[in-house]
């Protein structure tokens, strides 16, 4: 058996025993197998050694690894594939989001049709706040496999707080009593809790937050700001308030109050065009007409509705993310189909 | 300065005079900078001979081909570049009167800005007369009379602050030299720095209205905040200083209120009246560049109010969200996990993603990040009309200075009339 082959089996069996992180010894012993595999020549031996050096938890040493190996191997779909693993899988994952989706995106181009990696591109750019291409790309990802739970996940995500389908809250909520509450991680709570929260099923929402971090220690020093970090989510999810925005009794407030500017602008162009409207002769020979000011209202609504929804998703998804995403690190480990889309894993089918 | 005198007494005791300061300029010597020749080419090309380039002292008028090569190459003496005397403060009203008498030189004004200050000098000249002003060697209304003059001649938002900034140490023109300096920016597109600026001075203690009212102009002209239209209403009740009574009439025109037209006429008419025998032609200049600025009400309107409706308006709702969160105190319920420490009260602050958008939502409204609305036309129109508002309200502010001035100059028996007969 090579040294690769045999990097790739102690591997397996340390993320099989994961437990809040990887048995240390094993995720070194797979590390120093794939070094002696890539000096033998073999580029998955540069990634995996990367990938096992940044699951046991030097994340930057992985990174500075994988872009070596990208220097030498600009083609290597596996080396963008881990170094967007380990953006997601950081500790602070706003501040890697950027370099996480650049990565992912190179990816996906070296190797369309993966459904992990169109689904890891939808989160890296979800994080970045590149909420359209998210939006794709968790779509090509739910195309490619409809029960891919987590894609599910984020396309209701985004389709709830950056397209304003308030119908997405219900796949939200059913995601996990689908699958009888068995999802990959009990991180997805986080997203039942979105879902209740937007349906104004405040009970639910708050017992969904708390099923999110049960598995989490009372106590434990190390996991209070993955516990603080959804919390604090959740407050900003109860600030941004249920249902979305611009809607109902919520746009006055949304938009600051009848004496905000978006208020008082609107009411100035009304006010503008009834005086237009009453003397045309005027309004010819100074060049405005009603119909312009008619268009400027509805841009002036419009890009506001939309705006509004562009600065929630900001706020919630983005937050989302920070909480979910360490969470999911910290109890779960990487899938194998996640594995194999850096050739480090070959799986049936 | 010159040595200070001293007597030495039989008893070996030395008694100092204090030193008496020089009037005579550093510059002077060994050459004054507008001794410099001008270069052969140049000459050449204006097909005026070398030896024919005066040294200006007073633009003729019409000014000749001659005197325009002398001042577009430095060589002229700026105002009190002779030293800070009684004959330089004569030329400098001399220069005021042959720039806006009633026949003169269309370019005259242009000129006469040219000569307030010297490329080689700056405005070390006039730093000169400033101090001169606060020791008593000159009339305490000569800094007023040259600050007031910049500003009556249109000068640009450079030049003004040059000059203005060597009035900096005259306590009483403080909050002159503040508006010259920092009210402006459309000259060079910098409407943010100056308006930052206006908004330190204005949160200096005690407040003063004149800088309150041009700060919360800039509010509504250009960041097209409406807040800045009432704060502008709330002061102009408490009475304000004819030019900032202008400006705010300005923004209420600007705001769709028509009638305050023939409010400004008469400020402006007001403030200008004084100055008719003086300098006539300053009333003309006003008036012009007045129906100009207000000949357009509507499409003046409309420009504005299509830069306000293309704001992120929506980045408001980021505050709103941030301070409804800021209010929560979840988890507080007695449901058995507020026992848990880790579940006590949580830190004030947002999450990282909620700091990047209130982070991202303050620089997009801070002030005038509105220029990236995609609505480039209308935005270039406000910030024209606003430029050609700043210039009117600066020459207002100008006239009121210079009335200032005349008035002491008269209080201190100087006859004005002669001094312009001797301008002819």
């Amino acid at each position: 058996m090579s040294a690769f082959e045999t990097g790739v089996r102690t591997l397996d069996e340390a993320l099989l025993g994961w437990n809040r992180g990887a048995p240390p010894g094993l995720v070194s012993r797979a590390a120093v197998l794939f070094d002696e595999a890539a000096r033998a020549g073999d580029v998955r031996g540069a990634v995996g050694a990367a990938v096992s050096r940044g699951l046991a938890g030097d994340l930057d040493g992985a990174r500075r690894r994988l872009h070596e190996t990208l220097t030498q191997h600009p083609r290597c779909a596996g080396a963008y594939v881990a170094l967007g693993l380990l953006g997601l899988r950081d500790p602070d994952p706003l501040a890697q989001a950027a370099q996480a989706s650049w990565a992912l995106v190179a990816a996906r181009d070296l190797a369309p049709g993966v459904v992990c990696i169109e689904r890891m591109a939808a989160v890296a750019l979800a994080t970045a706040g590149e909420f359209m291409a998210a939006l794709q790309c968790a779509r090509t990802a739910l195309s490619l496999d409809r029960d891919d739970g987590e894609a599910r996940l984020w396309s209701a995500m985004l389709r709830l707080y950056f397209g304003g389908d308030l119908s997405a809250a219900s796949v939200l909520v059913e995601g996990p009593v689908e699958q009888g509450g068995s999802l990959t991680s009990p991180a997805a709570w986080l997203g039942v809790a979105a879902g209740h929260y937007a349906t104004a099923e405040f009970h639910e929402a708050r017992r969904a937050l708390r099923r999110a971090v049960a598995p989490l220690k009372v106590g434990n020093a190390a996991e209070t700001p993955m516990v603080d970090g959804a919390r604090r989510w959740f407050r900003e999810l109860r600030g941004f308030g249920p249902g979305i925005p611009m809607t109902g009794d919520r746009w006055s407030r949304d938009v600051g109050g009848a004496q905000s500017d978006y208020a008082r602008t609107r009411a100035a162009l009304s006010a503008f065009r009834e005086a237009v409207a009453g003397d045309s002769v005027r309004a010819k020979s100074e060049r405005v007409s009603a119909l312009d000011i008619d268009g400027a209202l509805g841009g002036l609504e419009a890009r506001t509705r939309r705006g509004m929804l562009e600065w929630g998703a900001r706020l919630i998804i983005r937050g989302f993310a920070e909480a979910y995403l360490p969470l999911t690190a910290y109890l779960d480990a990487p899938s194998r189909e996640e594995l194999a889309a850096m050739d480090l894993f070959v799986c049936d089918g | 300065m010159r040595r200070g005198l001293s007597s030495r007494c039989a008893d070996r005791v030395r008694i100092a005079l204090p030193a008496v300061p020089d009037s005579r300029p550093p510059w002077l010597t060994p050459t004054p900078p507008w001794h410099a020749p001008v270069p052969p080419e140049t000459c050449r090309a204006a097909r005026v001979q070398p030896g024919d380039v005066p040294v200006v002292e007073l633009p003729s008028s019409p000014c000749s081909a001659a005197e325009l090569v002398a001042l577009r190459n430095a060589r002229y003496v700026p105002l009190f570049g002779h030293g800070v005397t009684q004959s330089e403060l004569r030329r400098a009203f001399a220069l005021a009167h042959r720039a806006l008498a009633a026949q003169s030189d269309p370019r005259a004004a242009d000129h006469a800005l040219t000569l307030l200050t010297h490329p080689a000098l700056g405005a070390d000249a006039l730093r000169e007369l400033a101090a001169a002003a606060l020791d008593g060697r000159i009339a305490h209304w000569a800094p007023t009379f040259v600050l007031g003059l910049a500003q009556m001649l249109g000068a640009g938002d450079v030049q003004r602050a040059e000059v203005a900034g060597a009035f900096s140490t005259v306590t009483a023109l403080r909050t002159e030299v503040t508006l010259a300096t920092h009210a402006g920016g459309g000259d060079a597109n910098a409407w943010r720095e100056h308006y930052q600026r206006l908004r330190e001075a204005d949160a200096q203690e005690p407040p003063v209205r004149a800088v309150g009212i041009a700060r919360h102009w800039f509010d509504f002209v250009l960041a097209r905040r409406w807040s800045g239209l009432d704060a502008m209403r709330s002061l102009a009740a408490e009475g304000l200083d004819a030019p900032s009574q202008w400006l705010a009439c300005s923004a209420d025109w600007l705001a769709g209120e028509e009638r305050t037209r023939g409010r400004m006429t008469d400020l402006a008419q007001s403030m200008l009246d004084p100055l008719q025998r003086p300098f006539p032609r300053l009333a003309q200049v006003v008036a012009r560049e007045m129906v100009e600025l207000l000949a357009h009400p509507w499409s003046t309107r409309w420009e504005h109010l299509r830069c306000a409706a293309a704001r992120d308006h929506a980045s408001a709702s980021i505050r709103a969200w941030l301070h409804a969160a800021a209010e929560e105190r979840f988890f507080e319920e007695s449901d058995g996990t507020s026992q848990h420490p880790e579940f006590g009260e949580l830190g004030p602050e947002p999450s990282r993603a909620g700091r990047a958008a209130a982070e991202a939502r303050q620089l997009a409204g801070d002030f005038l990040l509105d220029w990236f609305v995609h609505e480039r036309e209308a935005r270039v129109a406000v910030d024209d009309w606003a430029r050609r508002c700043l210039r009117v309200y600066h020459r207002l502010r100008g006239a009121a200075l210079a009335d200032i001035a005349i008035r002491g100059a008269r209080a201190d028996g100087w006859r004005l009339d002669e001094l312009r007969e001797g301008a002819t």
